[in-house]
Order: structure tokens, then C-alpha cells, then sequence
């Protein structure tokens, strides 16, 4: 439209289109409508033709010409909103789309000639609305789309420190803040771990929580009404707490909680990956902790709330699960590291033993080759002959020491090693393992001080063995004393225990290495220039044996230079009232000191008699027959109480009745009491006497209330039985010679 | 730690892409993005024409009391396009320049990245240029011959200055002058 148009021709043209037009000047005069326009503004066409525009528009005068100024200087619709009229006399507006254009723009001459198009179909309106629900629906979805971004970045985050093992408490840390920024509400929220113990919640990650409120519920003790997270763990359920000030289950918390301006918490419980769907859930997936989101005002969930939390407990579950595992690993990697490094300190010290086995059984065995050699080959005087067998001997001895020390350690290790247990005299043993060692001793010029409390004992034990204890501390202590020097051995009764001390004035033991000095194959030297020689095995062979003992053994030592003392304790034997001197054990190297000693003097006291000896155990049975028949007696030994009763009978038809029964009580099948009633019942009335180890003053009374004459409690002293029995006879046996003399 | 570092107040160190250029920048692109979605990319125009009107009447009207003078020339109206824009980081020169038009061009938007896509924010310039021209020297047509916002590597604006032949033949807004300024 170059040329100046007339508004006539406008005029005209805009009655021919059906929307509502209007002609209008920059001045802001009405110069046309038409009847669309007209219609709208419930105004005749001719009437509005010449009037002011804002006579029927509401729109405010200085707006209504800034737009239509800015019309003007447009060739293209300019869109604006005009407010009309309802009609000239009221006040009420009804608002409109316009679209103005310059159709002659301003000159020096005239105003403006602009064209307004009006627009209230329903579908303006519509279009209003329309553009808002749009605007708003696309802010959601923006917001939306927004907010499931900045979720799964915060995820993906949080996932890849899982995978790059940060520290629990960052990956926490970030999965709370994650958490926070998808909330619009001031949301801040914590995880709390549950301790091993079960009982116990401590902080976990809370960075937007006050510190002093952290402080105040770290270490919360689960239970029933503990607020949100104490009741939720304890529950294994989530507690929604909408408003603190109001729930009861806040009770103990809640100044502390309001004093810090929360308000809502809603806890979840954080629960253990393995086993996550619902039916094992009943059956208690383990609680691992508890997620919780606090707000400022009181506040209940939503459906998008609810999602957020299954999201982050998963999460959460799945870090500290994996910190867990990671930290099982370490603790089994070092387990295993220490079960191996064990394992190979052992083999070393096995190692290093066998290298000395080796050389301790060479060393005699060489001096045995080379001395048999040599007098293989030549011959040589006696002296000297003699000087190469003792040697030979003597090595030959030494090396089967080695050999037997090694054998009881083996069969200490198998379990294998047994006690000959008997009541033992202590200071013969010690004197015996003094007999043994005095050459060596002697030879080194050692001084052997010896004091024994001869009151110290008895002691259960295998009298082998305690001179093996005995000789072992000996032999150390000699081995390890220099020339000149001085061993001592003290026996004494301390309390209830009897103790053993071995000290020398010799070489001391290191004071770091006295911890292990019974341990096996442990030397203090075990190297090849060691001086001292020696398996290692016979401090380790004495703790065993000590131990099999019931008894303890130590070692001191002022340390390297100050020589050593090592001390055996055995517990000392439980003697019964009015028991004899303890018989002394065999000795190993002596004379066996027989139980006929004392007897000597008492040979043929039962001479002439006839005995009749029940006893159903072998050994004993055999010890009474050997020791009655020694003693001049005929004595016919028997192992039941049936066998007894056949041989009484038999002794009835062939004239040799026994004088005197001596009988056990305890028997299996017919015990003593059985016998000696079917004997009574059968009128016979040999005397008898019950030889048994039922000793209470009960089992006296019974025996002699069941037809017994004597009650001998085992284990009886030999010459008392055969007093016994010679005292019995010489009152029931009118027709026995009388017995020679005895002195007792 | 990174822990720490979350736990202290001082966000002010964070490295994050947030000042005040860039803050009204994104603003202006999301709402030209959000006008155009939703009302259509002529519509968009429609509005923002409206925006750069007044907003280049008000830089008219600034440069001519910075200038003292009332009116400007065509060379001074050609130098206060290229000034305005070099003032907020759009470089423009002049390519060409006779009574009938003046070419300008560029190859750095004000909106620098946040234009792409988002060929309403031309009607800025359109509007900006052609109503400081129309005003004073009473017509204006701008043709956006090339612009980054739909791809190309710089912008050529050509404003005619009378409707000449060529000035017919081409796409482009027009402008007039408006009212005297009482």
C-alpha cells in the first residue's frame, strides 16, 4: 500500500469482511466500523464513526495511545489487548484481542490511518486461556523434566563414587544433597546406620541438618516410641511423623526437635539388598539403617515423595552394603595374611630344627665311626682302648637320648604319651636324677647343692617321668654353666603344692627370649656356630610332662651373665587319715627296692595256712596270692564269686576247707556280700576278711553285719594284711601250729 | 575433601556458570523458546517487535541527548547502529551504505550461543534498527538476509531507507515514523 489511500477506500473495504474492523486514526478517532465491529461494541456503525476510541474502550488513555502509536509504526499486526465497554453507560469490560497495523503511517499532514482487527470469538478467549494453560503445562513439564534430569545425574553421581569405592560418608553425603535439591519445600534430610548390636543408630550422612542436633541423636537407642527413625528401624517400617508438635511418638524428642525448627520427619527404614521383595521382607530383610526427611512446617507426603524415598533407601543400601563387603574383605585379607605368615614361621622353624636333628645325631655318631674305626685298624693299649669304647658308649648313649626325646615329643603330639601314675617319693626321684648327671657335673667341676625337705610329697605321678623333668632341668643347668660354677636343687612343700627348683650360676637367658624358652624347636642360638648344643626339645618335653602332671613350671633369669632358676610345681597327693608312709616308687637306675624288704622278717608267719583269696581284678589277685604264698601260706586264688563257692566245695569233699577267706567286695555279677551270705547261709563259718576299697565306716559296718570278721580298706600295707590275716587265725585256728615268733 | 568442601558455606567459590550476562541471556532465550513453542514463531516475532520498538525508541532518544542534538543523519544513524551494537558485544560493521540502504554485518550475536535456535531474538535488531531509522529518517524496511540464529556462521542485515524496487522484493519488516513527540 504505497500511495495514501482515502479512508474512504478503507472505509468501504473493511464492510466487506465478516471480523470485526475498525478504523482508526493515531489521534485515536473512530474514523469507521464496520458491523462487526459494531455489533461488538453494541453500537450502531454510524454512530461510532467520529468518536473517540476510548469512548468505548476501558483501556487506559496513555495505554490505549502507546499502542496505538506503536501500530502506527508498524506495517505488520501488532497484537495488544483492549478492554470494551459493555455498553457506553456501565462500567463493565470485557476483554479483547486486537491487532493493529499501519495501513498510512504518520505525516506531516494527517495521523496515522491504522486498521484494527477486534477478536472475541469463544475461541479468543479460548486462546488467552488457551496460551496460559499452554505456558503453565510447558513450565511443568520443563520443571519436570528438570527435576527427573537432576535426579538421575544425582544418581548417576552417587553411583559412580559406589563404583570408585569413595568413603561411605561421601557417598551418603552427595545422596542426601541429591536428595534436597528434588525437593521445593526446604526438605533436608539424614541417614542413620544401624550398629551391629542392633540396638543402636548412629550418624551416617546429615549435611543440612544442625550439627548440634546430630550430636544430640547420634547413638539413639532403637524402640517403640523413639521419634521417627528409633521407631521405624525398630519396626522395620516406615513412621510418617507429619507433625511433631502433635505425635506422640516425638514425646522424648520433641523440644529438641522443635527447638532446631523441624517439624515433620517421615522415616524409612533402609533395608538390606538381599532378599527385597516383599514376601522375604515379612520374614525381616535386615534393617541396615534409616532414611529421614525433615521439614519446617508440618507437612505429609506425596506420591512423588514416595518415590524419591524407595529410590534413595535402595541407594543407600546398596553403598553401605558395599562398604560392608569391602570391609569383610580387608578383615579377611589380613586374617589370611596372619594365618600365612604363621604358617610360615613354623615351617622355619621346622626347617632350622631338622638342620639341627641332623647335626645332634651326626655328632655322636661320628665320634662312634671314627673311634670303632680307628680300632678297627689297629690296636692299642688298654688305657686308651678303654678311653675309645667309654667314648663310644657314651656317644652312643647320648644319641639315643636324642632319639628317645624326639620319639616322647612325637608321642606327646600324637596324644599318644601315657602316665604310670602311682603315688611317688619325690626326693628319691631327685636323688636318682642327681646319680645321673653327677659325672657331667664333675667333669665340669660344677658344685651341686642339693636341699630336700624330706616331708615334701607324696605326689601322683609316673616316677619316669619326674626324673625326666628332674634330669632335663639338671642337664641344662649343667650344660649352660661354665667351668667352676654352681647348680642348686631345692625339693619343698609350699601350701599345697610341692616345688622343684633347678638354679645355676650360669650363662642367664635373654629376657626377650624368656617368654619362649618352652616352646619346641626354639633355641636362644639355633645357628650354626651355636655353643651349646642340643635339640631344643627338653625344655619343651619338660612343660609337656609338667602339664600331663597337673603341675606348672617357670623360668627366671636376672638376664644374660646371671644365671637361671626354673621351678616345678606339682600338686601335692590327697592322703586319707591314718594312711602309712607312701611306698617308694621304682628308681631306674638302682636296685628295684622291692616291697619284700619290709618282710623279710615276717617269711613263713602263715605257714601251715589255708587260704581261699576272691579277687576279680588279675593283678591284685596275683599280688595277694604271690605275696600270702610268700608268706608261707597255701593259697588258692579265685576270680568270682561262683568260682569261690565251687572251689569251697570242692575243699569240702577232699578235706583241705580253707582257714580263712580273704575277699573283694567289689565284683561284678555276685559282689563280696553275696558271697560271704551264700557261705553263711550254707552254716559254713570259715573266718573272712573283706579286702576292698569300699572304706567308709558304712561299708565297714555292712561287711561285718554281712558275716565278715575283718574289713581291711585297700590299699592295704602287705605286712598289715598278713597280720591280719595271722591274727584272724591264730583266734579260728585252734588246730594250727602256733606261729614262730613275730616281731613287727 | 570433597565432603568438606560441600559441608562449608562458601558456594561462592564453586565453579558455577551463573552471572548476571548470562542469567538475562538464558531469561531471553527461554522466553523467546517458551513464546515461540507456544503462540508459533511469527507470533513470537509479533511480540517482540513490540519489545524492540520501545526499547529502540529509547536508545534513539538517548543517543540524540548524548549527541545533543535533535535528529540524527543518516551517517550518524548508520554509526549509532553500529555503536549500540558494539556496546553490547554484537560486533557490527558496515558493509555498505548509500541513500537507499545500509548492510550490515556481524559475526557475534549479543545473545552469543543463546540465539541458535531462536530466530525471534532477531526481531530485536529488526525492531531496534528499524525504529531508530524510521524515526529519523522516517521509513525503514530491514531484511534479515542471513542470521546465526537459523545456522549461519554471522548475521547480514540490510535496511532500506525508501521503498525502492529492491527494497519491494525482499522479506522484511517496515517502519514509520511516529507522532511528534510532544
Amino acid at each position: 500500500m504505497k500511495s495514501a489511500s482515502s479512508p474512504q477506500d478503507f472505509r468501504d473495504f473493511i464492510q466487506l469482511l465478516p471480523e470485526p474492523l475498525l478504523l482508526v486514526g493515531g489521534d485515536s478517532v473512530i474514523h469507521a466500523a464496520n458491523r462487526a465491529a459494531a455489533a461488538l461494541l453494541e453500537a450502531a456503525p454510524d454512530q461510532l464513526a467520529g468518536q473517540a476510541l476510548d469512548a468505548v474502550v476501558a483501556t487506559p488513555g496513555d495505554q490505549l495511545q502507546h499502542y496505538l502509536d506503536t501500530c502506527a509504526r508498524s506495517r505488520q499486526f501488532v497484537v495488544g489487548a483492549l478492554d470494551l465497554k459493555q455498553n457506553q453507560t456501565t462500567a463493565a469490560k470485557r476483554r479483547v484481542r486486537c491487532e493493529g497495523a499501519a495501513l498510512r503511517p504518520w505525516s506531516q499532514d494527517a495521523p496515522a490511518l491504522l486498521l484494527l482487527r477486534l477478536n472475541l470469538r469463544a475461541s479468543a478467549g479460548d486462546r488467552f486461556r488457551l496460551l496460559n494453560q499452554k505456558i503453565e503445562e510447558l513450565a511443568r513439564e520443563v520443571l519436570e523434566r528438570k527435576r527427573a534430569e537432576a535426579l538421575v545425574d544425582g544418581q548417576r553421581e552417587v553411583l559412580e563414587l559406589i563404583a570408585h569405592d569413595a568413603p561411605l560418608e561421601v557417598v551418603l553425603e552427595r545422596l542426601m544433597r541429591s536428595a534436597e535439591a528434588q525437593s521445593s519445600a526446604g526438605m533436608l534430610c539424614s541417614i542413620l546406620l544401624l550398629e551391629p548390636d542392633g540396638v543402636h543408630l548412629r550418624y551416617g550422612a546429615a549435611p543440612s541438618l544442625p550439627q548440634e542436633y546430630n550430636d544430640a541423636i547420634d547413638g539413639l537407642e532403637i524402640g517403640p516410641h523413639t521419634g521417627s527413625c528409633g521407631t521405624a528401624a525398630y519396626r522395620a517400617e516406615p513412621v510418617i511423623v507429619t507433625d511433631i508438635a502433635a505425635d506422640p511418638l516425638w514425646e522424648g524428642y520433641r523440644e529438641l526437635a522443635l527447638a532446631h525448627g523441624l517439624r515433620a520427619c517421615w522415616s524409612t527404614p533402609v533395608f538390606s539388598t538381599h532378599g527385597m521383595s516383599e514376601a522375604s521382607r515379612e520374614g525381616g530383610a535386615p534393617v541396615l539403617g534409616t532414611f529421614a526427611m525433615y521439614y519446617r512446617q508440618p507437612l505429609a507426603p506425596g506420591a512423588d515423595d514416595l518415590e524419591l524415598i524407595q529410590l534413595v533407601t535402595r541407594t543407600a543400601a546398596v553403598a553401605i552394603e558395599r562398604q560392608r563387603a569391602e570391609e569383610e574383605r580387608i578383615k579377611l585379607l589380613e586374617s589370611e595374611r596372619q594365618a600365612r605368615l604363621a604358617a610360615e614361621q613354623a615351617n622355619r622353624m621346622k626347617d632350622e630344627f631338622l638342620a639341627t636333628v641332623s647335626h645332634e645325631l651326626r655328632t655322636p655318631l661320628n665320634a662312634v665311626l671314627g673311634w670303632a674305626e680307628i680300632l678297627r685298624l689297629r690296636q692299642f693299649d688298654e688305657s686308651t682302648a678303654t678311653h675309645a669304647i667309654d667314648t663310644i658308649v657314651r656317644n652312643a648313649r647320648a644319641q639315643a637320648q636324642i632319639i628317645e626325646d624326639l620319639l616322647d615329643v612325637s608321642r606327646i603330639i600324637s596324644g599318644k604319651l601315657r602316665l604310670n601314675v602311682r603315688r611317688v617319693d619325690l626326693p628319691s626321684i631327685v636323688e636318682a636324677a642327681l646319680d645321673a648327671v653327677r659325672p657331667a657335673a664333675d667333669a665340669k667341676g660344677i658344685r651341686l647343692q642339693v636341699v630336700l625337705d624330706p616331708g615334701a610329697g607324696p605326689v601322683a605321678g609316673d616316677p619316669d617321668r619326674l626324673q625326666q623333668i628332674v634330669w632335663n632341668l639338671l642337664s641344662n643347668a649343667i650344660r649352660f654353666t661354665p667351668r667352676g660354677g654352681r647348680v642348686q636343687v631345692r625339693l619343698q612343700r609350699v601350701n599345697s603344692h610341692i616345688e622343684i627348683l633347678v638354679s645355676d650360676s650360669g650363662v642367664g637367658i635373654n629376657p626377650a627370649f624368656l617368654p619362649h624358652i618352652f616352646e619346641r624347636f626354639r633355641q636362644e642360638d639355633s645357628s650354626s656356630t651355636r655353643r651349646y648344643g642340643g635339640l631344643g626339645l627338653g625344655l619343651a618335653l619338660v612343660r609337656h610332662l609338667v602339664d600331663l602332671h597337673g603341675g606348672t613350671v617357670h623360668a627366671d633369669s636376672a638376664g644374660e651373665g646371671h644365671g637361671a632358676t626354673f621351678t616345678v610345681t606339682l600338686p601335692v597327693m590327697v592322703l586319707r587319715d591314718g594312711e602309712a608312709k607312701p611306698a617308694a616308687g621304682d628308681v631306674q637306675d638302682g636296685a628295684p627296692e622291692s616291697a619284700a624288704k619290709p618282710l623279710s622278717h615276717m617269711d613263713q608267719v602263715l605257714q601251715g595256712l589255708r587260704l581261699l583269696v576272691v579277687e576279680d581284678e588279675p593283678d591284685a589277685r596275683e599280688l595277694l596270692q604271690t605275696l600270702l604264698a610268700g608268706s608261707g601260706a597255701s593259697v588258692t586264688a579265685v576270680a568270682s564269686c561262683k568260682d569261690a563257692l565251687e572251689a569251697l566245695e570242692r575243699s569240702q569233699q577232699d578235706g583241705s576247707r580253707p582257714h580263712i577267706i580273704i575277699s573283694d567286695i567289689g565284683m561284678p555279677d555276685e559282689d563280696g556280700y553275696d558271697l560271704i551270705r551264700q557261705v553263711r547261709q550254707r552254716g559254713v563259718r570259715i573266718p573272712a576278711i573283706a579286702l576292698t576299697a569300699y572304706s567308709r565306716s558304712e561299708d565297714r559296718m555292712r561287711a561285718l553285719g554281712a558275716g565278715f570278721q575283718m574289713h581291711i580298706p585297700k590299699p592295704v600295707e602287705p605286712s598289715e594284711l598278713i597280720a591280719s590275716v595271722s591274727s584272724l587265725a591264730s583266734w579260728s585256728v585252734p588246730e594250727r601250729e602256733p606261729p614262730a615268733a613275730q616281731r613287727l | 575433601m570433597v565432603a568438606q568442601s560441600l559441608v562449608t558455606g562458601n558456594l561462592s567459590e564453586l565453579d558455577i556458570p551463573l552471572e548476571r550476562d548470562v542469567f538475562l541471556r538464558t531469561l531471553l532465550r527461554e522466553l523467546a523458546g517458551t513464546l515461540q513453542d507456544v503462540v508459533g514463531l511469527e507470533e513470537a516475532a509479533g511480540f517482540i517487535s513490540v519489545v524492540g520498538q520501545n526499547m529502540g525508541r529509547q536508545l534513539d532518544h538517548d543517543y540524540k541527548a548524548a549527541l545533543g542534538v535533535s535528529h540524527l543523519t543518516r551517517e550518524q544513524v548508520a554509526a549509532v547502529l553500529v555503536d549500540l551494537k558494539q556496546r553490547i558485544q554484537g560486533r557490527f560493521f558496515i558493509i555498505e551504505e548509500d541513500d537507499d540502504k545500509i548492510v550490515l554485518g556481524t559475526t557475534s550475536c549479543p545473545f552469543a550461543e543463546k540465539v541458535i535456535g531462536r530466530p525471534a531474538l532477531c526481531m530485536m535488531t529488526s525492531n531496534v534498527f528499524g525504529s531508530i531509522v524510521a524515526e529519523n529518517l522516517g521509513y525503514a524496511k530491514v531484511e534479515l538476509q542471513e542470521t546465526i540464529a537459523t545456522g549461519s556462521p554471522g548475521c547480514r542485515v540490510v535496511v532500506y531507507l525508501k521503498p525502492t524496487l529492491e527494497s519491494e522484493a525482499t522479506l522484511g519488516r517496515e517502519y514509520f515514523q511516529g507522532p511528534p513527540t510532544p
